[in-house]
């Protein structure tokens, strides 16, 4: 009878390591999740935190350089427009005028470079894009890996004995968000 | 002796009895386990030799993936320079610094065309001019022949023309600045291990997964990329399958010696009983494997459902991406084209107002005006700041496009799992359990 006992004790001894094995994953599994859906918060945190501020910058560097190429204008306007009366009453007075109008053509103004700005805007904003749907996948495959972990065979019993492992929802995009967006200017 | 005559089957039944039908069941039993793993074997084996099916729904963040550095089909082969996969080609002028001298790098170009990293897993394509790439064997050669820059460029994927910068481009014949001027050339060739530090990206069309590298991440651990679906599975059973291949001929060995105790004169040396001791003993591996088989079974049909709600999330992954970056980029493009127009508009008005406010004395202005100011020179000498929205409209062509790329294989993803995991639930043992998983069956995607 002590033999019968001792082999029974061994069986539910191995058993027990076994289910904290399973237990222990499973409680793993579920950290993982957390940590993944949590990290997802920190991208789209981080994208509220940028963009404004970008676009700030942006439409700061454009109205500088509106400011300034009106101000180059205005001046030269300015300059071009004073009149010297010893000047226009100058015998060759055309021909000032005319070189006049050749010199306004002629004329290089800065470089427009605002469109760098916008540019690393758009790179930037794909960037940001990119890493949300990126952590969004590792949480997703973190789900997966806890929901199979819940339902494979013998990890169900230890499911069955304990209620805190619940089945965990994936990412669902809103009806808005999966219609195509229409690009028109 | 006259025993040894009689028909085997007749005489095995003679000698074991009912246990004959035991025996050999467990002989079945066993070498359908051996098989069973060998298949899943080969297929890990063959898996880790060949590119395997694109990894679809590839994990995202900073990674690092080493394997063997493959050619890109595009690479052309080239005469006096080994086929590799990337190159790196450096400019060098002779200097003396001080009161010594140098060899000091004036240029360097960087190979463009991707090459691909095999691994156990499959491929990924890499363009070299975006990932940081360590390998250990960088083969260096100097080349100060008569080899032009321009066939080196070419064969680094860079322009033939326009390669240099205009002021090196008088020394584009090494030879005829000897001594002063040499070309290093640094190669990593095909086959060579090699490993690649970037963030994945969302993989465009059905190719493998892009890399680039955003040094903002910085790097964070091993990332195993693995295609999705069932080839991912087996090519990690590879090692549940060499542990089958042990033990399958274990298990065959069992039986079979008692059978070949039972035919023969062993019984003398070793009674019979023995070996029926071992069997017995024995039986516990058989009932695990036969267990183990059935939970397998249920496993796997688990484990396709699941991958099938994981993939229409990963969809849905991608279809937000696309919503939330166009939301933003649309408007940024606008402003732009906008805020170049204003800028346009002011500079022309500015400008031909100023020239209108200049007054002329009418009659010796007009001869004047007509012969210096033709229309023809007036057209060669006004110049206006250029148009450069071009490249930011590019960039949303090009986001676009990659969207609808994710979407796409995505979508290619998702109708993989679906076709695997119907399979799964209508073929033989496991439709036994698909009563249990039928308001989870899916259907293929369509729009």
């Amino acid at each position: 009878m002590s033999a019968v006992l001792i082999s029974l004790l061994a069986v539910l001894a191995v058993l027990s390591i076994w289910g904290v094995s399973q237990y222990n994953a499973l409680v793993s599994l579920s950290n993982g999740v957390d940590a993944a859906w949590s990290n997802i918060d920190a991208q789209i945190t981080r994208r509220a935190d940028l963009i404004p501020n970008l676009v700030e910058t942006v439409k700061g560097y454009a109205e500088h350089e509106k400011g300034t190429l009106d101000a180059v204008v205005s001046a030269r306007a300015l300059a071009m427009g004073a009149k010297d009366p010893a000047a226009v009453a100058a015998a060759d007075g055309a021909l000032t005028g005319a070189l006049r109008q050749l010199f306004a053509l002629a004329e290089s103004y800065p470089q427009l470079r605002a469109n760098e700005n916008f540019l690393q805007l758009q790179g930037e904003l794909a960037r940001l894009e990119d890493a949300i749907a990126g952590y969004r996948q590792i949480y997703n495959t973190a789900v997966k890996d806890l929901n199979t972990k819940r339902e494979v065979f013998p990890t169900n019993l230890v499911v069955a004995m304990f209620s805190k492992f619940k089945a965990r929802e994936y990412f669902e995009a809103t009806e808005d968000e999966r219609k195509k967006p229409i690009v028109s200017f | 002796m006259s025993s040894m005559v009689q028909p085997p089957v007749a005489l095995i039944a003679a000698t074991t009895g009912e246990s004959i039908f035991a025996v050999l069941f467990m002989m079945f039993l066993s070498s359908a386990y051996f098989l069973k793993s060998w298949r899943r074997w080969r297929v890990a084996i063959t898996l880790a030799d060949t590119p395997s099916s694109p990894p679809s729904a590839v994990p995202f963040g900073r990674s690092e993936s080493s394997g063997h550095v493959g050619a890109h089909p595009d690479l052309p082969p080239l005469g006096r320079l080994s086929p590799a996969a990337w190159y790196q080609v450096k400019l060098q002028r002779y200097e003396s610094r001080g009161k010594r001298s140098t060899w000091v790098t004036r240029w360097t170009g960087t190979s463009t065309r991707p090459f691909r990293l095999y691994d156990a897993s499959g491929f990924i394509e890499v363009y070299p001019d975006q990932a940081e790439v360590e390998t250990q064997m960088i083969t260096t050669r100097e080349n100060s022949l008569d080899f032009p820059i321009s066939t080196l460029a070419y064969a680094a994927g860079l322009e033939p023309t326009m390669v240099l910068p205009e002021k090196y481009r008088e020394h584009a014949r090494i030879s005829d600045m000897p001594g002063s001027w040499r070309i290093l050339e640094e190669v990593i060739p095909h086959g060579t291990e090699s490993t690649v530090y970037g963030p994945v990206l969302p993989a465009s069309g059905p190719n493998p997964a892009r890399f680039a590298v955003d040094k903002s991440l910085g790097r964070r651990g091993r990332l195993i990329i693995v295609p999705g679906g069932e080839k991912a599975a087996e090519s990690t059973m590879s090692k549940k399958a060499r542990w089958g291949l042990l033990t399958g001929p274990l298990l065959f060995a069992f039986p079979s010696v008692y059978l070949v105790a039972a035919v023969t004169d062993f019984a003398y040396i070793i009674p019979l009983p023995f070996f029926a001791l071992v069997l017995i003993l024995a039986l516990p591996l058989y009932l695990a494997v036969m267990i183990r088989s059935v939970i397998d079974i249920y496993n796997r049909v688990v484990a396709a459902v699941n991958q099938v709600e994981s993939a229409w999330s990963m969809l849905d992954v991608s279809l937000a991406r696309r919503s939330s970056l166009f939301e933003n980029l649309t408007p940024t493009l606008a402003a732009a084209l906008e805020h170049e127009q204003e800028l346009m508009r002011a500079v022309t008005q500015a400008r031909w107002s100023s020239v209108s406010r200049v007054e002329v004395s009418p009659d010796r202005a007009a001869a004047a005006a007509s012969t210096v100011l033709t229309p023809t020179l007036a057209a060669l000498v006004e110049s206006y700041p250029q148009l450069r929205t071009s490249e930011n409209a590019l960039a949303l062509q090009e986001a676009l496009a990659r969207s609808e790329n994710l979407i796409a294989s995505a979508r290619v993803g998702y109708n993989e799992a679906v076709a695997i995991a119907n399979t799964r639930l209508d073929s033989f043992p496991a439709s036994l359990f698909a009563s249990r998983f039928a308001d989870r069956r899916a259907s293929f995607w369509s729009c």
